[in-house]
């Protein structure tokens, strides 16, 4: 074969190679174009093997063109079996009746209860604000409960907190103020801690009222906190919890722990303050009670109040998972129907 | 406590509307209750006198009453029980507009006609007390036939305040006046104590036992009394606020401790036996028949004012009926007294009796304000009911002096935050109590008789807040000194479980702390011991008469109320706290708890229907909630009662058995109501989780080169133990192999009898190399022989 020949019918192959390829359109036409042209008998097969007919500087300019074009029919041909290969999958899967629009398997995730993540949220805001957790005992003596924190035996402030006693002379803490307690007894100041957990109150349930119920405890001890420190930080809290517009309002009131104590609340949520029937038509929502810490509760855990002041809250949770969650009647939270936990659940 | 806005504005001025004045009480701390209007908001009523009271003919309960307003006499049925001939009364002529639109018409009442209706305070919107007791009845001095609105005067508000237990000096309408005066900056108007000449008989003697417990007793005596109805501004004083008039000289006393605050009883001096009177503890045994017609059976705790034969009154709680004041009464003995508060509450608690005058002691009552209220009773009494009175007694030792509280405009301001000026701050401490001001320039103040609540620098810097506004403080907060964060390791696992168990598909329950003796018996499956379980002192009702001692008894109620509400996959669980009782006290324990009831998936599905839970579900869910701790299983060493004998694990969680898992007892599950459905529970105790946390975890690697596996079937026991097997293969400590599983269990056909197969798979793999099938086979024998060995199990196939 002389160099001419040999050159006019690569060109002729490389004309045609590409055609016959895409011209293939099943999987055994393209299987008979790849024997074709690259089978042991195959045209540029062939081709290759004539090479050696040729001289060496021949072979040497032809040889790459030749190995190249080799190469690129090579991959045309695998590139086109995929894509038939594909076409073939999708034809079948076409065929396939699936409706996707029919509900998904149930995994069966549980909810979290809302009182847990009305309590998280809340310690959420108060633990970015520096408050660490802390806890206590359910079961509470006098002393912790009421003594300690200011409120005598006989004293008509224990009127303010019905108690259930056990038969022990123990009782179910009516607050989670006792934490303040057993917390500074450990602690030096500055003290900075949230309490969450369960209270009771000997009272007859309704919709609105709970003899076990949840609050969360807020108390920071250290050199020269104020009023303003303790208006501060509810500020931020009730913001926090309810939205960057939240204002709040202090007003007097008598708690035996703290000096001089307020009364906080919260300009209505539903009514921003035009007055609704939520708010009474007050344009306010009670939220929680507070106050400086009455220099008698940290003498009584020997501290000098000449160089420590404090201030304390508490605020109930229920009543925010309820306004949050609108639901209407707080005996609810214990009675565990799915239903309801599934709506309100976290 | 109801304030009547007319009485208030007797003692001060107020021109404000009783919105305003409510908003102000609330910037004080005063919180209103109700604002009511009262008074004569009606027509066409007259004074009328009740001529003749017959039966009605078709009603036992009504009567057939002629009454007549001196222009005309008619015939008007009564419902009352009151009603008598004689009486003044106001009538509802026909015509006459009552409140709520009420409209009085000539009616027949059962066959009778009614020429009116002989009304009721509350008909008449003249009284705020929800309860009717029947007709008003009016003085002897009423006039027949003079409208009724003239003499009811103008509409009154009444005002239900909630009064805070350290303020027991606002629990008056002076009190309330004062407090106004201070914030308005007005003066309180004494009220009048006028007409007292102390030319009458000597008091009596009064015998103080303790001083302690009674630290004032003002008595005197008021001879040629005439009791009688009271006049109608008396009485309309009462009953704006909800009393019932009695008489005048009760009423008086009524009126005085409504006005002062003070407390105080009248005693008809000749009922009582001798001519002096004690004041000492009660004696076991003793008993006094009080004004509420109960008789009660006294202690020593209870504090008693005693004649000559015993006990007249429970000090501070409650007179005696036998020596009150009646219609016949002429010569009182009047008590102006002061007693420890503590006494009064425990007292009163006892007898299980309140009264206006308890409530006032317990929180405490002024003892320098005893003679002005002393004299303003005597005035009005003698003004009411003529007589005669003499000297005051008084054994009043020592006035409690109040400590001088210092105080300075700075002091004020670094309590609360602001920034008050001296200018502010002062005036108002001045109109508070007494200032000194000693040699080096020092302040101090000394509050009136009546503060009792005022002790403290911290007490004034609240008074300062409350006159001048919480409003006016800023939001300005300190440098804060944080403390370092500490780890919270009990707060961190919790969240981790309730996430988990979510996870899997557990929906979180809250249970109450109590539970009843009914259920602590079916739980227990036997009577509490006593002493094993707290026990509340007063439980609300029968349902809360234990804590409990395990989370399960909610969580079962709660899974059978959720499957009779028509769920049909019940998963819930509880993280809450359990208790024991012990001699130190109650033990709580931090605890977790599961049940599973039901299919999972739990709704009917399209894909088919949901899987029951057997024992391993309970197992599962148990090693993935707690995979981060060291944990290990173990047979029970004596079957729990609560559990299926079988299906039923204990957990050791470090070195100690903190948990259970299983299958309820089939006899449980159908006494808590959950059917026949199989039922898993777990209840692990979480107290000292965090402790037996897993070992951090680090990476050691895994072989690059293929697995190789085999899989055992081996003929065992039936009653063979899988754990075994899998000890039996574990002691080899072979050193390629990687795992041990069970991959298949089977029992009955084609088995011998009393044998079961087990299939194991054994996995193998070498960290540098694949391994060789000889080794693997080296390695499986090495296994088959232990097994036979330790296990008797002999290989199939």
């Amino acid at each position: 074969m002389t160099r001419e020949s040999w050159e006019q019918r690569l060109r002729g192959l490389e004309d045609s190679a590409v055609a016959s390829v895409s011209g293939a359109t099943d999987l055994e036409s393209l299987e008979a174009v790849r024997v074709d042209l690259l089978g042991r008998k195959g045209r540029l097969t062939g081709l290759l093997k004539g090479l050696k007919d040729l001289t060496i500087d021949d072979r040497k300019t032809l040889g790459p063109q030749a190995n190249r074009l080799r190469d690129e029919v090579a991959r045309l041909i695998e590139d086109r079996r995929t894509s038939l290969e594909r076409a073939a999958i999708d034809a079948e899967l076409a065929s396939v009746s699936l409706d996707a629009s029919l509900p998904p398997r149930d995994l069966g995730l549980g909810r979290r209860h809302p009182i847990t993540k009305t309590i998280e949220d809340m310690a959420g805001i108060l633990s970015r604000l520096g408050f660490a957790w802390a806890d206590g005992p359910r079961v509470e003596s006098d002393r912790y409960n009421f003594t300690a924190l200011n409120i005598p035996e006989d004293h008509s402030a224990r009127d303010m907190q019905d108690t259930f006693y056990l038969e022990n002379g123990q009782l179910l803490r009516t607050h989670t103020s006792p934490v303040q307690i057993r917390y500074l007894e450990k602690h030096a100041p500055p003290v900075r801690i949230m309490a969450p957990g369960r209270v009771f109150r000997h009272e007859a349930e309704d919709a609105g009222h709970a003899a076990v119920f949840h609050q969360i405890e807020g108390l920071y001890v250290d050199r020269g906190v104020t009023m303003a420190d303790l208006k501060n930080t509810l500020s931020v809290f009730m913001k926090g919890l309810f939205g960057a517009q939240t204002k709040i309002r202090m007003r007097p009131s008598y708690f035996p722990f703290t000096e001089p104590s307020a009364e906080v609340d919260v300009q209505c949520l539903l009514c921003k303050g035009d007055g609704c029937s939520a708010c009474k038509q007050s344009g306010w929502m009670e939220m929680l009670g507070s106050g400086v810490v009455n220099p008698a509760v940290l003498k009584g855990v020997g501290l000098d109040t000449e160089i420590w002041s404090g201030f304390a809250f508490g605020v109930g949770v229920e009543r925010i998972a309820m306004l949050r969650l609108g639901i209407p009647d707080i005996r609810m939270f214990y009675e565990n129907d799915l239903r309801f936990l599934r709506q309100v659940g976290a | 406590m109801k304030i009547s806005l007319n009485w208030l504005r007797s003692l001060i001025d107020l021109e404000m509307p009783p919105e305003d004045l409510s908003a102000k009480l609330l910037n004080l701390g005063f919180e209103t209750e109700s604002i009511e209007t009262i008074g004569a908001q009606f027509s066409g009523v007259v004074i009328a006198e009740v001529k003749k009271v017959g039966p009605h003919p078709n009603a036992d309960r009504l009567s057939l009453c002629v009454v007549s307003d001196g222009a005309e006499t008619c015939e008007v049925v009564c419902g009352a029980p009151n009603v008598a001939e004689g009486q003044r009364i106001a009538l509802a002529k026909i015509g006459a507009k009552l409140p709520g639109d009420f409209r009085i018409k000539k009616s027949k009442i059962r066959g009778a006609v009614s020429n009116g209706m002989i009304c009721s305070a509350k008909e008449l919107g003249l009284s705020s007390n929800g309860e009717d007791k029947g007709i008003l009845v009016l003085g002897e001095d009423a006039v027949v036939g003079t409208d009724f609105s003239s003499i009811t005067g103008e509409p009154d508000v009444v005002l239900d305040l909630d009064v805070t237990p350290n303020r027991p000096d606002c629990l008056s309408h002076l009190g309330l006046a004062r407090e106004l005066a201070i914030t308005l900056g007005r003066e309180v108007r004494r009220p009048g104590t006028d007409g007292i000449s102390e030319d009458g008989p000597n008091p009596w003697p009064v015998a103080v036992e303790d001083a302690e417990e009674c630290p004032r007793y003002v008595g005197r005596i008021v001879e040629g009394v005439r009791v009688g109805p009271s006049p109608d501004w008396l009485r309309r004083r009462l009953e704006s606020i909800g009393l019932r008039p009695i008489n005048n000289v009760v009423d008086v006393t009524n009126f005085v401790l409504h006005e002062t605050g003070q407390p105080m009883h009248a005693f008809d001096a000749d009922k009582l036996a001798g001519d002096a009177l004690s004041v000492r503890a009660a004696r076991e045994g003793e008993k006094i028949v009080a004004l509420d017609e109960t008789e009660y059976a006294l202690s020593p705790e209870n504090l008693v004012i005693a004649d000559a034969e015993g006990p007249v009154a429970v000090a501070g709680v409650i007179g005696g009926l036998e020596t009150a004041v009646t219609a016949g009464t002429s010569r009182l003995f009047l008590e102006f007294a002061n007693f420890r508060p503590t006494r009064v509450r425990r007292s009163a608690k006892r007898l299980a009796v309140r009264t206006d005058s308890s409530y006032r002691f317990e929180r405490g009552a002024d003892l320098g304000g005893i003679p002005a209220a002393a004299a303003r009773a005597t005035a009005l009494i003698l003004e009411l009911a003529g007589g005669k009175t003499g000297p005051l007694s008084d054994t009043n030792a020592s006035p409690a002096a109040h400590r001088p509280i210092d105080v300075s405009a700075r002091r004020m301001n670094e309590i609360l935050g602001s920034d008050f000026p001296d200018d502010r701050i002062l005036p108002l401490l001045k109109r508070i109590g007494e200032i000194f001001q000693d040699a080096s320039g020092r302040l101090s103040l000394v509050p009136p008789s009546y503060r009792l609540d005022l002790a403290t620098p911290n007490d004034l810097a609240e008074e300062v807040a409350r006159h001048l506004g919480y409003d006016a403080i800023g939001e300005d907060p300190a440098p804060a000194h944080l403390p370092v964060p500490e780890p919270d390791p009990v707060r961190d696992a919790c969240a981790a479980l309730g996430a988990t168990l979510c996870g899997l598909g557990f929906s979180e329950a809250y249970h109450r702390d109590m539970v009843s003796e009914t259920a602590l018996v079916r739980f227990l499956g036997r009577a509490p011991k006593p002493g094993d379980h707290p026990k509340l002192l007063n439980p609300l009702s029968e349902e809360w008469a234990y804590l409990r001692p395990s989370l399960l008894i909610g969580l079962m109620g709660s899974a059978a109320s959720n499957l009779n509400h028509g769920a049909h996959g019940v998963r819930l669980f509880e993280l809450g706290r359990v208790y024991t009782q012990t001699l130190d006290g109650v033990r709580e324990r931090l605890t977790v708890s599961g049940i599973l009831a039901g299919p999972v998936p739990s709704r009917a599905h399209w894909t088919g229907p949901g899987r029951e839970p057997d024992f391993f579900s309970v197992k599962g869910a148990v090693e993935a909630l707690l995979r981060d701790y060291r944990t290990a299983w173990k047979t029970p060493a004596a079957p729990d009662a609560l559990f299926h004998p079988k299906a039923c694990l204990e957990l050791n969680i470090g070195n100690k058995t903190r948990g259970v898992a299983g299958l309820l007892h089939p006899s449980v599950a159908k006494a808590w109501d959950l059917g026949d459905r199989p039922v898993g529970a777990f209840e692990i105790d979480i107290e000292e989780l965090p402790q037996w946390k897993a070992r951090r975890a680090r990476f050691a690697g895994f072989s690059p080169f293929p697995s190789s596996s085999r899989d055992l079937s081996l003929l065992v026991d039936a009653g063979a133990r899988y754990e075994s097997l899998e000890r039996a293969v574990g002691a080899l400590k072979l050193e390629s192999l990687d795992s041990v599983s069970c991959i298949d269990v089977f029992e009955g056909d084609g088995l011998p009898v009393g044998k079961k197969s087990v299939t194991l798979r054994l996995s193998f793999s070498h960290p540098e190399r694949t391994l060789k099938d000889e080794e693997v086979q080296a390695a499986v024998a090495k296994a088959v022989e232990a097994l036979a060995k330790e296990c008797g199990a002999q290989r199939r196939g």
